[in-house]
């Protein structure tokens, strides 16, 4: 069974077992204005989404009592914040919803709906459209998985033939051309050999193959949406786009350095930059390597692939070695690739590790979230890998090197064994990393301040011609976070001069706690940390200065339930 | 008793009297002396600084002419800096048979300092505009201090009265023009 076959099959079967119901959001929402699921007293001008990293809008959605809504112009994304004008909405009791898809700095999809009612409260639907997404999702990590794997094998191999064995060509039988029965010889590229070329043309496929199902998921359709225009216009727009491109600059260049190599020498200076380049490809995009802080994320990243690839690419080569190759060249290519693979281990290992802790952020989310259990998963690969270098190095290459004959050529069986099963296993490892890919990790969970918020409360109000939406979260007693979002007459955002809120609950004798948000990006301002001792209905009062002489004086009432 | 008594209902009478008759909240507040004119009228705004920013000594007072009050001649002070802005009038009016379409709409006295412990008025003069009895207009002012502003500036929200607010910009009530 060829290296690729079994790779392929590899990410089938753990994709299956592994995929996450629904959980695939990258950036996360942290707020919405108005909240979700509020009731609100008038229809507001424009939605806003505030995410915990910078959003790029592709498909927004407004459905009303009366159908979809046509929105009077594009979604406006500031930073982390999303604003959404609506058209003017009639002040009759109605559900509306809002259906984003927005791709994230990472260049994955994030997509949600956001639900309110002017009047009345609003009432979920049920969720019912995620089957077909999940199938799209099963298929990109597939082909992520592939891209991943043949990338790798592809600046692996490059490498292998550039630095551990240049102008390695080996004596081989052939069958061809000396009749029925007989048998003749020639010799043969080291590269051809490893099924290098194959690797490379696989490699060449799963870059759009990777990149067009990418781009269905980032639509949120079905697999074949990657035959559609709309999926490779977001695609090429994510960072996705810029990491397919210099994947392929990296493959034409190792192409490049293969072709010179075609008769066993030459080619080792584009096939070193070819797997530099192509290894370069993967750290301008995923969450790996766009994790702040990224001066220190993506250089991890690609030493991390670089050393994988190293591994990984080598081990093609050096099967092909211990088959065609003389004993003791055998043994002098294993035992220098042994000596550069020790090095390379050592740096893969540490990347990794600072990569994931900078995703899983602290030790009890490893078993506690999806991203934490499939890094376990990859760990016991890494450790079973780990587990058969060491056989490898320390006990099987010496006795390549020193042993009787028989014994050297147990160890050679027993060395092609030990990398077929290295292969296996560095299938589902690479797997893994593409379920990884996929998977929220840790530290944009932990952005979220708290998981699954019970339902705040929402309001909108408006003074000399602005408006007010003021959402409260969770509108609980204790502490509590106030987030206002002023609009102008016109729907642009309006930024008072100075922005003082009080809030009373004369009911209770409680007189006016004065608080100043602090502003979160145009006219949006939060209070964060707002303690309030005790339930029932808070007024809240919110003096906007509009310029010296002038204020907008905003009211509301809030409803402040039990701890 | 009976003396004590009629003495203590005196006194809450006399205390009723000038809680219906003076300015409930001179003390506390910036006011305008005279809170009732003609409309039409040409009119003395004195606008009477009663104390500073908590405490703190004022440094500038500002007073942005409303809307529909016009031919502004603000009174120099001495100790005070005076300076105007002029600007465009919402609605231009007529004036012995000429169009106005510009004029004073902020004035500003800067300077002093005027102690927290003195009191002290701000005068300036204008044509209050024509428009029915009882219509109320507000004179927006800004006191800046050593340290901190008291922004008289709030202008009641309908069913609420200045005593609602900390900070009610003064004002003035129209009167029926006299035939």
């Amino acid at each position: 069974m060829s290296t690729a076959r079994l790779l392929r099959r590899l990410v089938c079967l753990v994709a299956l077992l592994l995929m996450p119901g629904s959980a695939f959001a990258h950036a996360v929402l942290l707020e919405s204005s108005p909240v979700d699921g509020a009731r609100l007293d008038r229809p507001p001008a424009e939605l806003r989404l505030r995410f915990n990293e910078p959003v790029t809008p592709v498909a927004l959605h407004a459905f009303g009592p009366a159908g979809a809504l046509a929105l009077p112009g594009p979604a406006q994304a500031s930073d982390s914040d999303l604003r959404v004008p609506l058209p003017p909405l009639p002040t009759t009791p109605g559900a509306y919803t809002l259906s984003y898809r927005v791709t994230s700095a990472d260049g994955h999809p994030v997509a949600g709906s956001l639900i309110f009612g002017v009047g009345v409260t609003p009432e979920r639907p049920e969720q019912a459209e995620e089957r077909g997404r999940n199938r799209t999702l099963l298929a990109a990590m597939a082909a992520r998985a592939l891209h991943y794997g043949s990338l790798l094998a592809a600046a692996g191999g490059g490498l292998f033939l550039a630095l551990v064995a240049p102008g390695a060509a080996y004596r081989i039988q052939t069958a061809r051309g000396s009749g029925a029965g007989g048998t003749g010889t020639s010799w043969a590229p080291l590269a051809r050999l490893a099924r290098q070329p194959m690797t490379l043309a696989i490699a060449l496929l799963a870059v759009p193959l990777n990149l067009g199902l990418t781009g269905a998921v980032l639509i949120g359709e079905t697999p074949l949406a990657l035959l559609t225009a709309d999926a490779w216009r977001v695609v090429l727009a994510s960072t996705g786009g810029l990491s397919a491109a210099i994947a392929l600059a990296g493959l034409a260049l190792l192409a490049l350095g293969q072709w010179r190599n075609r008769s066993g020498t030459g080619g080792g200076l584009f096939l070193m930059a070819g797997a530099l380049v192509a290894v370069g490809a993967l750290t301008t995009t995923g969450h790996a390597a766009t994790a702040p802080p990224t001066a220190l994320s993506a250089p991890l990243v690609g030493l991390h692939a670089l050393t994988a690839a190293f591994w990984l690419g080598a081990l093609a080569p050096l099967r092909a070695i211990l088959r065609h190759a003389p004993a003791l060249e055998a043994a002098r290519l294993v035992r220098r690739f042994s000596t550069l693979a020790v090095a390379a281990v050592a740096l893969l290992l540490l990347a990794g590790l600072g990569l994931s802790v900078v995703q899983i952020t602290a030790p009890d989310r490893v078993g506690s979230t999806v991203y934490g259990q499939i890094w376990l998963l990859k760990m016991a690969g890494v450790a079973a890998l780990l587990g058969l270098a060491t056989v490898n190095r320390w006990r099987l290459t010496p006795t390549l090197e020193r042993g009787g004959r028989a014994e050297r050529e147990r160890a050679n069986r027993l060395l092609r064994l030990s990398i077929t099963t290295e292969v296996a296993l560095m299938g589902l490892v690479v797997m893994l990393t593409a379920g990884l890919g996929t998977t929220p990790p840790p530290r944009t969970i932990a952005a979220k301040p708290v998981a699954d918020a019970p339902i705040g409360y929402s309001s909108v109000t408006a003074a000399k011609g602005r408006q007010a939406v003021i959402g409260l979260d969770p509108a609980r007693v204790g502490p509590n976070r106030l987030t206002i979002h002023l609009t102008q007459a016109d729907g642009g955002p309006f930024d008072p001069k100075e922005l003082v809120v009080e809030l009373s609950q004369p009911a209770a004798g409680i007189e006016p706690l004065t608080r100043r948000p602090t502003r979160t990006g145009p006219g949006a301002f939060a209070l964060d940390g707002l303690i309030l001792p005790v339930k029932g209905r808070w007024e809240l009062r919110i003096d906007a200065l509009i310029d010296d002489f002038d204020k907008a004086i905003f009211r509301a009432s809030l409803p402040v339930g039990g701890g | 008793m009976i003396r004590a008594t009629r003495a203590t209902l005196a006194a809450v009478g006399l205390f009723a009297l000038s809680a219906a008759v003076l300015p409930v909240t001179a003390a506390a507040h910036a006011t305008l002396e005279v809170q009732q004119a003609p409309s039409g009228s040409y009119y003395k705004a004195v606008i009477r600084i009663g104390h500073g920013c908590d405490g703190s000594a004022t440094t500038a007072i500002r007073v942005r002419i409303p809307e529909g009050v016009v031919s502004v001649k603000p009174m120099p002070k001495p100790g005070w800096t005076l300076s105007t802005v002029e600007g465009p009038y919402a609605t231009p009016f007529v004036s012995h048979g000429k169009t106005i379409t510009k004029g004073v709409t902020e004035v500003t006295w800067t300077g002093g300092p005027l102690p927290d412990a003195f009191y002290d008025e701000f005068v300036f003069q204008a044509k209050l505009p024509e428009k029915p009895a009882g219509t109320v207009i507000h004179v927006p002012v800004v006191q800046e201090c050593d340290k901190g502003v008291n922004r008289w500036i709030e202008i009641p929200e309908p069913g609420k009265t200045a005593h609602d607010y900390k900070e009610p910009a003064p004002s003035l009530t129209l009167t029926a023009k006299p035939q």
